[in-house]
């Protein structure tokens, strides 16, 4: 978006610009009661204070105006945390994860990936029991909702084609002959799928990015949704101060820390992840007698290479159900942050329930 | 040496605006609720001045009239300032004060909203690429008006029995777009579909009162501009209902997008309240802008 002359130029006339919009609010001020207008500030899970605003980055701003600093320079600005060398608490573990990831953005170094976009190069998953190799695979996630759709085409090895759309949004799941089936009448089909809402769910929690989300979140003792959008460390003070319980755990096995913690929206179903240089090896979710294994491997950016962002996401996934491995993909390229990402459930299928 | 277009550098700046902006937001900066020593008094408690008609006298300046993006996606996140600190796992080319670019597609209010329009499937790809070469397709990048209704709330109203002026500030999208204005008969009458076939960027507006609610009805879109940053298209089917109404010194701006072509459903908008201010605000020309950069376009950063 903006070279560094644009920036620097950009930033002489913002100075201009805020003391224009400065003068324009003062302007506009009128005699309202504090707060009219703003977005609305929902009271967080437990009780817990809203996390207080990062102070901005002192530095940075005079580094603009100089026009600009050497490699590796601009570490000036200050952190809301900044993880104690060698520390090894649940707290520090569950803020280099994200750190690590490039989960954490903006000033705040919030947690604030919403949503992802996944194709994979290729790969093979199991269908009905018979391995299908994948000419298409294409992951959209939306953490928020919480939604996932995996688009698939693949071919068996007589050549047989197979192609299916699987939503999960909220409490329901479905498939779709297209994405977004039935939004627009007579087009694509939804059909429920209310058995697989489990399966889906634990796919999305135990995903690269779902995962720490979900860590967090019981670290927290609170929704997904609730502990989206704030530093984790920030968070995780605060919840405590409030006296919310954590149902997240962490021990270390040598070098790997191994986070435990429940799958949301999956009663009793537990997920353990094993982090090596605070990014995970796996994911491994107990439910019942079943036993769904995630392995990740090759982290790196996948992003667009015209627009690389330092997040990283798994480059192999292996999905391996009770022994069995079930799916195995590989990355061709991510969009971490995808604009629009969204699973708005068919009225057919909220008829059928959930 | 090198020219910087306008628009880029517009583009810019109003990355940062943006996000001051949605940190001003947060802080009811926009909303009229700054204070400033002044008393705080509720402003729909007051007397509503009325036109000699009897209808709500409108004219005004009006602050708090925000954006058409709210966040309300992320209740309480905390979206910091635009320059994040290297992390230990970036690269040691890492600069701060470039992060910003890497971050803004996580921090726009565009992004983080979970009221978005819904597009019709058939779109959904689209509506994706077009977000990913905003740094060369938003029409703020091209000097184009922001048009209705991503230019947001007007800012000053001049309104009579017959009719309403309406002049927009410039930068009402995080600092995008230029100073801008509409002028709506009320009389009453429909569409006149003749003159609906000449599409511009504000739209072609009638006016009529439902009781103390003065409502706009727009057609007449050309399709160039965008609904919001981030490649929120329209078709040139485009209606936009907009509704003020006011009670004592707040008007109350609701807004409801309808495209049949392109979405599924009518887009409702955040409600905004505009809070009148107490002096009068003077509203710059547009400003100067041109495009030079457009072919030159060889990343998809985000702005």
């Amino acid at each position: 978006m903006c070279d560094r002359r644009a920036l620097a130029t950009g930033v002489l006339a913002l100075a201009v610009a805020v003391s224009q919009l400065e003068y324009g609010s003062a302007q506009a001020a009128g005699a309202a009661p504090q707060g009219q207008g703003a977005a609305p500030q929902a009271p967080r899970g437990g009780g817990a204070p809203p996390a207080p605003q990062t102070p901005p980055a002192g530095g940075a701003q005079g580094r603009a105006g100089g026009g600009g600093g050497g490699g590796g320079a601009g570490r000036g600005a200050a952190g809301a945390f900044t993880p104690t060398d060698g520390a090894k608490d649940l707290k520090t573990v569950l803020f280099n994860w994200t750190w690590r990831m490039g989960m954490l953005r903006s000033g705040a170094e919030s947690e604030l990936v919403k949503t992802l976009d996944y194709h994979a190069a290729g790969g093979t998953i199991q269908v009905n029991g018979q391995p299908c190799t994948l000419t298409k695979y294409r992951v959209q996630a939306n953490y928020q909702v919480p939604g996932w759709r995996t688009q698939i085409e693949c071919t068996f090895k007589n050549k047989q084609t197979y192609k299916n759309v699987e939503t999960l949004s909220g409490d329901y799941a479905w498939d779709e002959d297209i994405p977004g089936a039935e939004l627009v009448a007579g087009q694509g089909k939804a059909t429920p799928n209310p058995a697989s809402l489990v399966e889906r769910r634990i796919r999305l929690w135990a995903s690269p990015h779902g995962a720490v989300k979900a860590a967090i979140a019981g670290a927290a003792g609170m929704s997904t949704l609730e502990s989206f959008g704030e530093n984790p460390a920030v968070l995780l003070d605060a919840q405590a101060k409030a006296g919310a319980k954590s149902t997240t755990t962490l021990e270390w096995q040598g070098e790997k820390a191994v986070l435990t913690f429940p799958v949301p929206g999956v009663p009793g179903a537990t997920a353990v992840a094993t982090l090596t240089n605070y990014l995970p090896d796996s994911v491994v979710v107990t439910n019942g007698a079943d036993k769904t294994e995630f392995i990740y491997g090759k982290w790196a950016d996948w992003n667009n290479p015209l627009f690389k962002i330092d997040a990283l996401y798994a480059g192999t996934m292996v999905e391996r159900k009770n022994g069995m491995v079930v799916r195995s993909v590989n990355a061709k390229v991510t969009e971490i942050g995808q604009i629009y990402v969204v699973m708005p459930v068919p009225a057919s299928v909220q008829k059928a329930g959930k | 040496m090198k020219r910087i277009s306008g628009a880029r550098l517009l583009a810019c700046t109003a990355a940062i605006l943006a996000v001051i902006g949605s940190s001003l937001v947060a802080q009811g900066g926009f909303g009229g609720g700054r204070g400033g020593g002044a008393p705080q008094v509720d402003p729909t408690t007051l007397p509503t001045p009325r036109l000699a008609n009897g209808k709500p006298d409108l004219t005004g300046s009006w602050g708090g009239g925000g954006w058409n993006f709210t966040g309300s996606g992320a209740p309480g996140a905390t979206v910091g300032g635009m320059f994040r600190r290297c992390t230990p796992f970036q690269a040691k080319t890492c600069m701060e004060w470039t992060n910003q670019s890497q971050d803004w597609p996580f921090m726009s209010t565009a992004r983080l909203d979970m009221r978005l329009p819904l597009y019709k499937p058939e779109h959904w790809d689209k509506m994706i690429e077009m977000d990913q070469w905003s740094n060369r397709d938003d029409p703020v990048m091209t000097c184009l008006p922001l048009g209705i209704p991503r230019q947001g709330a007007p800012a000053r109203i001049f309104h009579t029995d017959t009719d309403i002026t309406m002049i927009y500030r410039g930068g009402s999208d995080g600092a995008g777009g230029y100073a801008e204005h509409r002028m709506i008969a009320l009389d009453g009458k429909p569409h006149d579909p003749r003159r609906a076939a000449n599409y511009t960027y504000m739209g072609y507006t009638v006016g009529k009162w439902e009781g103390d609610t003065l409502v706009l009805d727009s057609i007449g879109f050309s399709d160039e501009t965008w609904l919001a940053r981030g490649g929120y298209f329209h078709s040139d089917q485009m209606r936009v209902v907009e509704k003020f109404t006011r009670t004592g010194n707040q008007i109350l701006y609701q807004v409801t997008v309808e495209d049949p072509v392109v979405l599924v459903e009518p887009w409702v908008m955040p409600d905004r309240r505009m809070n009148l201010a107490p002096n009068n605000t003077i509203i710059g020309e547009r400003g100067s802008c041109t495009e030079s950069e457009h072919k030159e376009v060889s990343t998809q950063m985000r702005h």
